[in-house]
């Protein structure tokens, strides 16, 4: 039986952290600390004495980890940047999915090198799914666009719904634009011309 | 067109490179600089390792360490230009400052008498059993550590027993302040200036006091890197040449800062860029300036050519600071690191 890891998860987005914990938790970590608010990072850490530290390389506070392991008295036993020498790739590949993983020595590296495969994977997943996520907004930012200069044009011309979609995307077509470029443009006139 | 990635940090000292890629030094060299922001001193070393990016901004005692194998990874790495010298400054939060000048009148008159009186205040501490004093410096291996430790010697102050030296982000400075974790920081420009008008700090020393020339910023690529031997290295140092020329003319420094205040480049005060690449200095809340020509420096005096002495020097600094043993080895690595082959080669 192993004794009991410890794991530090250092990251400002709660929904990717979360699922960084569970795919800690199902590699066999029985304590993960989640730390957001990093600024207590430095008193924290002892408290925690964690066996694997993995943070989001958006945080300024790697910097802080650095020195943190280098001479804290406050790490108790050694901890370093985790580097498969046999596979380059994959600490290449880490630092393009944005994660980083300290790991305090004698952690079997067959072990991490799992682990820090776990972490690429799901950092790439939330990047993905952050990526639909500003598309689906912006699709839903564009159709309200749309639904505004159709009001403008049913008002002012005193047509139909139908009819107005009908003009918005006939003046498009000619003008080699997106319909929701040309509702922009009415936006903008209307509000220009009151 | 060549296109070369670069990383940096949001600081002053990349002044030249953004001068460079947006004011059309680098186009005139056929040259595409493609700049990369980011966030933490180990990320650009980690990048420039693996090659996300082909150069970057880095620590010149950084560059020494990586190659040297101390700290985190071992790469060699080779400095190619240096940036600048000095643009640092140690500041101390208000509630430190206002101690110190009720313990001892001038003691905020210039940096030597603030050491002094801070040694007073340690001592005090030490004997009253209050907790050490904490200060802040950007990374392990960094001037901002070195100068620190210069500023406690003046002070009579253990830098290694007396108090705590601990590393921030410059971003979160002023709330490790507000939070009562650090004491005082020394961090580059502009978050010195940046703390004094949020009312947190007063800046006690300039980079430029405690170490004339000091050699802060270089460019530093991988030790294989084709910026070393190629011809692209030497348009790129041409460029920066240029740049930095640009950037020490006072006509020009409203329109550098406008640059580097841009949303895309620092996303910052216009004003407060300004004030540090003019060396007019507020050095507190209540608005008391200095005036330091040589403040922050991008040319003149050969700084921009990497010299192998300033690798032993800065080795010689990490000696003294406990972080790597005296070896006839290391200081003879450590001078390699500061290449002037292309520099040379750029500007014959």
């Amino acid at each position: 039986m192993d004794t009991p890891l410890k794991a530090l998860v250092v990251d400002e987005s709660p929904i990717r952290a979360a699922i960084i914990e569970a795919g800690l938790r199902e590699a066999g970590f029985s304590e993960v600390v989640r730390l957001d608010t990093t600024v207590r990072l430095i008193a924290r850490i002892g408290e925690i004495d964690p066996d694997i530290v993995v943070i989001d390389l958006a945080n300024p506070q790697r910097d802080t980890l650095e020195q943190m392991f280098l001479v804290s008295r406050l790490v108790k036993r050694p901890i370093t940047m985790f580097v498969d020498q046999s596979d380059a790739e994959q600490t290449k590949a880490a630092i393009e999915a944005g994660v980083s993983a300290y790991v305090v020595d004698g952690l079997r590296r067959d072990r991490v090198k799992n682990i820090v495969e776990m972490c690429v994977t799901r950092f790439r997943a939330y990047s993905r799914l952050e990526g639909d996520l500003s598309r689906a907004q912006g699709a839903l930012e564009d159709r309200k666009t749309i639904d505004r200069a159709k009001a403008l044009v049913m008002k002012a011309r005193g047509i139909d719904e139908d009819t107005a979609y009908a003009l918005l995307r006939t003046t498009a077509m000619n003008k080699k634009k997106r319909i929701v470029e040309i509702a922009r443009s009415i936006l903008t006139a209307s509000e220009l011309l009151g | 067109m060549i296109e070369v990635r670069v990383g940096y940090l949001p600081l002053t000292d990349a002044a030249s490179l953004i001068v460079a890629a947006d004011f059309g030094f680098a186009e005139r060299e056929g040259l595409k600089i493609d700049l990369q922001r980011d966030v933490s001193w180990a990320n650009l070393r980690d990048k420039l390792i693996v090659g996300h990016i082909e150069a970057a901004h880095l620590l010149a005692p950084l560059a020494i360490a990586t190659t040297l194998g101390v700290g985190q990874l071992r790469s060699s790495l080779r400095a190619i230009y240096v940036l600048n010298a000095n643009g640092t400054a140690i500041t101390l939060s208000t509630a430190l400052a206002a101690e110190l000048a009720a313990m001892r009148p001038g003691a905020l008159a210039s940096y030597s008498e603030t050491a002094l009186a801070l040694g007073e205040l340690v001592e005090r501490r030490r004997k009253a059993g209050e907790r050490s004093l904490s200060f802040a410096s950007v990374f392990p291996f960094s001037s901002h550590t070195y100068l620190l430790r210069r500023f406690f010697a003046l002070g009579g102050i253990d830098p290694a027993a007396d108090v705590e030296i601990v590393v921030v982000p410059p971003p979160y400075m002023v709330d490790c302040i507000d939070k009562g974790l650090i004491d005082g920081f020394c961090v580059g420009s502009p978050w010195n200036s940046l703390a004094v008008d949020q009312g947190k700090g007063v800046i006690a020393a300039l980079g430029c006091e405690l170490a004339p020339d000091g050699v802060e910023k270089v460019l530093a690529v991988p030790e294989g890197s084709p910026l070393i031997n190629g011809p692209a290295g030497s348009k790129l140092l041409r460029a920066l040449g240029a740049a930095s020329h640009y950037i020490s003319q006072p006509e020009n420094i409203a329109r550098v800062s406008r640059a580097l205040a841009a949303p895309e480049r620092f996303d910052m005060s216009e004003e407060v860029i300004a004030r540090t690449l003019s060396g007019d200095i507020v050095l507190d809340p209540a608005g008391r300036r200095r005036r330091a020509e040589g403040f922050i420096r991008f040319e003149g005096r050969g700084l921009n050519r990497p010299d192998p002495a300033t690798g032993s020097l800065v080795f010689g600094e990490m000696v003294a600071a406990g972080q790597i043993k005296a070896t006839a080895e290391g200081a003879k690595l450590a001078s390699r690191v500061f290449t002037p082959d292309v520099y040379d080669r750029a500007f014959r």
